[in-house]
């Protein structure tokens, strides 16, 4: 099987052994390290005991023309070749299979395991992988998953003379202890606008001076974010997969902070020879936070500006392109100014305007505009501080997950709505009135008053009602403004 | 609008070295006004008092008098405008070219709410640093009494300053932090002798002593831009959303603004 983005697609080994000569090829599009699978196929067939065909032997990966990489095609060509020299069983089963083989014939961890067992359920074949692989390849729901730890189990397993081995179970899983929303003393509105942002997956741009807790917050918005169903869950794991990341299966939200000083090919995804999801792709079904959004290079957030309404992320090579998904939930943090205490009563602001005026136009505009919710977090009341934790993480992410349920049922997540969903919410006649008045007054542009419309639609879900009204509206409008 | 040539009015041929001549455009008015001029590299405190201030005074019935530069200037004409009070920008160039180009706008609005843009510089002169200073002695000359909203040490407002002195009006500033380098110059003021300007209250008390009594009723703001949203919701029993439902109610009722997490209870567009 060969990875086209995060997606696996089935790549048929087919052998063919030849006249007497001592020659073995490989064609298919393979790349460096595919090639080198020839000399470590012919010396693991080797080391387990069998001969390897002098004749010629002519491997062909199919389809011909989809490009393959990596060193996962070792253990697959081997078995083929062992196939065609008849050494395995004209009745062995046909499976998918993923490892790396070593010169002595054991079999290593693959990068593409839990595509091979998506694959595997999707055509109802067993999957054979290496022992390390097996854990996280058998979460794939519907898989059959075959653990080898060398060649020769694979061989054995593959003919039917051994039964496969239960592949280990993953350790349970262990959440990860999110930091909770107790921490969080006062901040009515930044903890509101994280709830809403959390119920609607609404992205959340939190403006304010250093230290007033932006980071905070973000940080704990996947402690309220409902759980990835198991299919999420794979797609997750996937995209973890393909990037070479380490292992993740897990039913906790990914949250990923690249620094501001990151490439843009690690956060958009890319890089060189086969492109890599990038950080947005690694936070896809969780939570992409971006602290200090004004030291972005601007062309990075113009790269990102498409990705994050689509949710997906398309890299161009060569005639081809790859998708990633990228689904993630943005959420930024800026300073109000460039020295960071505008608004801030106790310090107060040392820019001059034209200063900020500079800042104001590096940050504004059409990425600001993504942004369905906006709060400006000032510095917490002192008094505050000292008083009573805050509303702690459980009851917040019950609401959330109760206001999420309703939107499950409609089908679609608020964030994600597009015009046609919107058109669908009716708005009470004083919502509508409403609405119609912010565009008129200029406060809201068309696609403004779009992303009014979900957050609204987010707050009616939070308070359980159906009909999205007057108040629900004023609300979400009031996280239009006020920066 | 053309600039027409005008005659040069009898306040401001009292001062030392009056101008030869004088272009307008818009109706300069009879009465003396205030000045009010700072520094241009101002700071939201500084932008915050000149919105505050040109405004009382606006209410307060006299024209405001100021330099049209970047700033405090700016921002004192636009409280002005948008309280529907008369102002006089007094500019350093002819009237063909007004500098800065940002403040177009302003003049025009200024001119727009029945005051006037005027000039000593016939109608092709280009602005030009050596003219500022003069152009301030011409501020002062129409004034009765010049605020000082925002200044450093070294700038423009302090020559205003200087030359209203010496015109015998009256100087007063609005003081600052003592580590804050763009109200040392205020400070400094303060401590030569200018009054304190305590608040838009205190301001139009002040102005009352020195020019008569306000040629208009109308009661200035007596608080600065001010609450936090955050402190709203304390102060209150209701949920957040509500008060945020309320506050973007409001916004659009348009008596009033969320800026940087504060309701400012009276509504102005930036300068």
């Amino acid at each position: 099987m060969a990875m086209v983005g995060a997606e696996p697609r089935p790549v048929r080994i087919e052998v063919h052994v030849g006249k007497p000569r001592d020659r073995f090829t490989l064609v298919g599009l393979p790349d460096t390290a595919v090639r080198e699978a020839k000399d470590r196929v012919r010396a693991a067939i080797v080391s387990t005991g069998k001969d390897f065909p002098h004749r010629l032997v002519t491997v062909n990966l199919a389809p011909a023309n989809l490009p393959k990489a990596g060193s996962d095609y070792d253990l697959p060509i081997a078995l083929g070749v062992l196939a065609a020299a008849g050494e395995l069983p004209k009745n062995s089963s046909r499976v998918v299979a993923a490892g790396e083989l070593s010169l002595d014939g054991s079999v290593r961890r693959s990068r593409t395991a839990i595509g091979a067992a998506l694959l595997a359920a999707r055509y109802g074949l067993p999957c054979v992988v290496a022992d390390d692989d097996a854990g996280i390849a058998a979460r794939v729901p519907g898989a059959a998953v075959y653990p080898v730890a060398t060649l020769a189990e694979a061989m054995a397993v593959v003919s039917g003379v051994r039964q496969p081995r239960e592949p280990v179970e993953l350790p349970a899983e262990v959440n990860p202890q999110w930091e909770d929303m107790a921490d969080v003393r006062g901040q009515p509105v930044a903890r509101r606008a994280l709830e809403i942002a959390a119920a609607g997956s609404h992205h959340l741009l939190m403006v304010g001076s250093p230290g007033a807790g932006k980071t905070m917050l973000a940080r704990r918005l996947p402690g309220i974010l409902p759980p990835l169903n198991a299919g999420q869950a794979v797609e997750v794991a996937c995209l973890w997969s393909a990037a070479d990341r380490p292992r993740r299966f897990s039913t906790a939200p990914p949250f990923r902070a690249p620094h501001h000083s990151a490439s843009a090919a690690s956060i958009v995804g890319g890089g060189h020879g086969n492109p890599v999801p990038g950080e947005l792709s690694l936070a896809h079904h969780g939570v992409l936070f971006m602290d200090e959004l004004g030291e972005f290079p601007p062309h990075l957030l113009n790269s990102l500006r498409q990705p994050i309404e689509e949710g997906t992320v398309t890299i161009a090579r060569r005639g081809s392109a790859v998708t990633f998904p990228a689904r993630a939930q943005v959420v930024a943090a800026s300073n109000p100014c460039p020295c960071g205490f505008r608004g801030d009563r106790a310090r107060g602001c040392r820019c001059t305007e034209s200063a900020l005026e500079r800042y104001r136009r590096r940050l504004s505009g059409p990425f600001l505009d993504r942004f369905d919710i906006r709060v400006f977090v000032g510095a917490p009341d002192p008094e505050a501080l000292l008083g009573p934790p805050g509303e702690a993480s459980l009851p917040v992410a019950e609401r959330v997950l109760a206001a999420r349920q309703l939107q499950y049922q409609r089908g679609v997540v608020n964030g994600h709505m597009a015009r046609a969903d919107l058109d669908r919410q009716p708005l009470d006649p004083g919502a509508r009135n409403l609405l119609h008045r912010g565009v008129e007054a200029g406060l809201l542009t068309g696609r403004g008053a779009d992303r009014v419309r979900r957050v609204a639609r987010t707050i009616a879900d939070l308070a359980g009602v159906d009909l999205v009204g007057e108040s629900h509206v004023a609300e979400a409008l009031a996280y239009r403004s006020g920066l | 609008m053309n600039p027409e040539p005008i005659a040069v009015p009898g306040l401001l041929r009292l001062i030392p070295d009056p101008p030869t001549a004088l272009w307008a455009i818009g109706e300069l008015p009879t009465v003396p006004g205030v000045a009010i001029v700072g520094t241009r590299r101002c700071t939201s405190y500084g932008r915050k008092a000149a919105l505050w201030l040109g405004e009382a005074v606006a209410l307060a019935g006299w024209p405001v008098i100021s330099g049209l530069a970047r700033g405090i200037d700016a921002a004192a004409h636009r409280a002005v405008v948008e309280a529907g009070g008369i102002g006089v920008a007094v500019l350093g160039s002819g009237l063909d070219t007004i500098y800065p180009p940002e403040n177009r706008q302003l003049a025009a609005d200024l001119v727009g709410a029945g005051g006037a843009i005027i000039s000593e510089y016939p109608p092709g002169t280009p602005p030009a640093p050596f003219r500022f200073p003069a152009r301030n002695r011409v501020i002062s000359g129409l004034s009765a009494a010049v605020v000082v909203v925002e200044a450093a040490l070294t700038g423009g407002a302090l020559i205003t300053a200087r030359l209203a002195l010496e015109q015998g009006k009256e100087v007063l500033a609005v003081p600052g932090d003592i580590d804050r380098p763009t109200s040392a110059g205020c400070n400094l003021l303060i401590r030569d002798g200018a009054h304190p300007v305590l608040g838009a209250i205190d301001l139009i008390e002040s102005l009352e002593q020195i020019m008569g009594p306000a040629p208009s009723v109308a009661k200035p703001p007596d608080v600065a831009p001010g609450a936090t949203v955050d402190e709203l919701i304390a102060g209150s029993d209701r949920p957040v959303g509500e008060v945020l439902a309320e506050l973007a109610r409001l916004e659009l009722e348009g008596g009033l603004r969320v800026e940087s997490g504060r309701a400012v209870t009276s509504p102005k567009k930036g300068s």
